[in-house]
């Protein structure tokens, strides 16, 4: 099924898992975060980051027992051949609306902050589609796109962020621990989008060689995302304060335009910034991009992805018009992707897990091997 | 063949022509820099329509006189509009040029805006709002209107800005001066409720005077700080820095100069209701003038003169901490702060009438403790 060259390895896992869930939800997340739980933030995601790992376990264990299978195949296999079509079939769709809502927010910020003048059409195709043309060139591309991408984009993104450091104010952070065990399990489900992506892993995990090796990548790029994550939301709040954090749409943003580096020669980071992380979007489609148009021709039975590519493009932008303004983006993003997200990344693969072991699936390992 | 290829070549060229474009550019020459804004409630006679609300000013360098030229080097726009944005696009109607707010370094509030809640929500909304206003410049008040500042002629400096801009970047030097930034302000009245300290700056002809500082309570002015007074309210928030505190040694006038100045809360002890706090303040420096003729350079005489640094210290900031809690009845002296942080508990059993609480019940103790380490050059 899967072509020679068509191999990723786990390093290239851990690229694409890092720079596929961290996309346009880093500006806000600090609001969200703070908006919860209020100073104790940061809690909520380490808490979420300590569930996703567990639920990694699970999606690798599940891809193990196919190796070099993708889940549009196995899905097949467990469930049987039209569910796992149909299967197939509902994770292009979230996939896509999830490359629309991004989308759409990323041409809203960058609206907001660098293009004031320029139509909101032209900043939307100009993206998707140079993502498009990386995503036609097979899953090999995308992972060296995300290979290339990381190093370029984090470290100016720490050094700045670093830099922050004569507006913090940690003693905003107090007090610690003070928010009551049943409001911190409330506020879990509304915060799982800003984990959304390691459900990619039942594809990508597919591409290798070795599954079993997938543990490694995997975990640590969960770990340094939680990390980056933490990270953010603290220096938000302890630039800001709990209280204003929650009043600013794009904290970090906020946050990235009071830093100065010292000696004044280098003022207003905000445009480099802003336009680095148009990279972590362009990544974020491209990896999902992939997925969705992979899904469609598991789905339809057909050999190849590329040609799906282009005619979603149309769909996404026609999707990515739906919403009248922010607001309603918003409301919809907290209406579709709680449960999407949660579905996909949490219910789908222990159930496909559990299937398989009833039905003794484990053993088809030993034949292949 | 030949023909598919030209036509190949064609289509390329045609994507160049007709696919790049730049929408948001503007030449730099087309660029007016503010630099500073001054904000003013309207003046009757000034009024042109019913609605006009605010008086703006926008000071902008003219370049080519910076140098050498004798004419002066910036020039003051002044709009009347009923909000912000308006004003912005009323300068867009009246002059060639495109304003940018990417070096703005102050931002003048004249004492009218000040004094209506409603006026200093909607500017401060404004601004905070708009996406091309820096939150780092710097924040002040003017007693009297804003744009007096503007008619300022610097004795030294070309432009207006950065000479005010460097006062306040004094800060470091000495604690008579308030550094705020508008970020702050914003942080401030959110976590205060309305509450601020915020800088005053009092325009001459040909200098401007960092002095004392304005204080709000619900949006509102409510009365200034003396400069003495803003030096202890820093001491008292943990922002002095550096500083000069000049006291009296048997008749002889002397100073102590500190580069560092810590101020720590400590609960003592929560009694009858009421709850008992200690202001810890810690300084380390030098005794920078004495007497000829008298040597200073002996223990248990530096020992008394820090004694009398720490009195001095002690008994301006309970004055200070005295005025807060009767006169305006505001906390601006970090307790909240201090008691919502360390001492969460605590606080939830007050947080609901906590004004009332802070006014009545909470007795706050200033204990200084200062080290003096050099006596300068002489013995």
């Amino acid at each position: 099924m899967i072509r020679n060259n068509d191999t990723i390895s786990p390093y290239q896992l851990a690229m694409i898992t890092i720079m596929t869930i961290i996309s346009v939800e880093v500006f806000s997340l600090a609001a969200e975060a703070a908006d919860e739980l209020g100073t104790d933030g940061w809690l909520i995601i380490v808490i979420l980051g300590i569930i996703n790992i567990f639920a990694a376990l699970v999606i690798i264990r599940l891809n193990s027992i196919f190796p070099g299978k993708t889940i549009a195949e196995y899905s097949q296999i467990i469930i049987g051949k039209v569910p796992g079509k149909v299967l197939t079939g509902l994770f292009a769709v979230y996939l896509i609306i999830v490359i629309a809502y991004v989308t759409r927010v990323f041409t809203e910020v960058v609206k907001m902050f660098l293009l004031f003048r320029t139509p909101t059409e032209v900043i939307m195709l100009s993206l998707v589609l140079v993502c498009t043309y990386t995503v036609r060139g097979g899953v090999e591309c995308v992972a060296r796109v995300n290979e290339l991408v990381f190093p370029i984009l984090f470290i100016p993104f720490f050094i700045v962020l670093i830099f922050g450091y004569p507006i913090m104010d940690f003693s905003n952070l107090l007090p610690v621990l003070q928010t009551p065990p049943e409001k911190i399990l409330a506020s879990i489900p509304r915060m799982i989008f800003s984990f959304g992506g390691i459900e990619l892993a039942l594809y990508y995990i597919g591409f290798m060689k070795e599954p079993g090796k997938a543990y490694k990548p995997l975990i640590i790029s969960i770990i340094f995302i939680l990390l980056f994550f933490v990270m953010i939301t603290v220096f938000c709040i302890a630039a800001f304060g709990a209280k204003t954090v929650t009043k600013i749409i794009w904290p970090l943003a906020a946050y990235i335009r009071t830093v100065s580096l010292p000696g004044v020669f280098l003022e207003r980071l905000d445009g480099v910034i802003l336009s680095l992380w148009v990279l972590t979007v362009f990544t974020t489609i491209v990896s999902v991009l992939f997925i969705a148009s992979y899904s469609i021709s598991k789905a339809a039975g057909t050999k190849e992805q590329k040609q799906y590519v282009l005619p979603l493009v149309m769909i996404i932008y026609y999707l990515a018009l739906q919403p009248q303004s922010l607001a309603e983006l918003y409301e919809w993003g907290n209406l579709i992707f709680p449960y999407a997200v949660a579905a996909f990344m949490y219910v789908v693969p222990a159930a496909l897990l559990l299937t398989a072991k009833l039905r003794k699936m484990g053993v088809k390992r030993n034949e292949s091997d | 063949m030949r023909a598919i290829k030209s036509m190949k070549a064609a289509a390329i060229l045609l994507c160049v022509l007709l696919l790049t474009g730049c929408w948001d550019k503007i030449e730099i020459e087309d660029r007016l820099f503010v630099l500073s804004i001054g904000v003013d409630s309207v003046e009757l006679a000034e009024k042109k329509a019913s609605k006009d609300k605010y008086t703006l000013s926008f000071v902008s360098p003219v370049v080519d006189q910076i140098k050498e030229g004798p004419g002066p080097a910036f020039r003051t726009y002044k709009t009347v509009d009923n909000s912000i944005i308006m004003s912005l696009s009323q300068l867009l109607e009246r002059f060639s040029k495109k304003q940018f707010f990417g070096h703005t370094r102050n931002i003048f509030f004249g004492e009218d805006v000040l004094k209506d809640e409603k006026l200093l929500k909607e500017i401060l909304d404004g601004i905070s709002r708009y996406h091309e206003f820096h939150n780092s410049m710097y924040a002040y008040i003017v007693p009297g209107r804003a744009e007096e500042v503007f008619k300022v002629k610097p004795m030294y400096d070309k432009l207006l800005a950065p000479y005010i801009a460097g006062i306040i970047e004094n800060s470091d030097y000495t604690s008579k001066v308030i550094k705020l930034t508008l970020s702050d302000m914003i942080i401030m009245l959110e976590n205060q409720k309305g509450g601020l300290v915020i800088p005053r700056i009092n325009p001459g002809k040909e200098e401007v005077k960092i002095s004392g500082a304005g204080v709000l309570k619900d949006y509102k002015l409510i009365g200034y700080l003396d400069d003495q007074e803003t030096s202890v309210y820093n001491w008292l928030t943990d922002k002095a820095k550096g500083g000069d505190i000049a006291v009296e040694y048997k008749g002889i006038s002397t100073v102590f100069r500190h580069f560092d100045f810590d101020r720590k809360i400590e609960l003592s002890k929560v009694e009858n209701g009421n709850i008992y706090l200690n202001y810890i303040m810690e300084t380390e420096g030098s005794i920078e003038e004495f007497m000829i003729g008298k040597e200073i350079l002996d223990n248990v005489l530096l020992k008394e003169i820090s004694r009398e640094v720490e009195k001095r210290i002690e008994n301006e900031g309970e004055k200070l901490i005295k005025k807060f809690q009767q006169e305006f009845k505001a906390d601006l002296i970090g307790a909240r702060d201090y008691l919502s942080k360390y001492q969460p508990k605590l606080y939830k059993t007050i947080e609901k009438d906590y004004e009332k609480f802070f006014i009545d019940s909470i007795v706050i103790e200033v204990t200084a403790n200062v080290s003096i380490r050099r006596v300068g050059l002489i013995k």
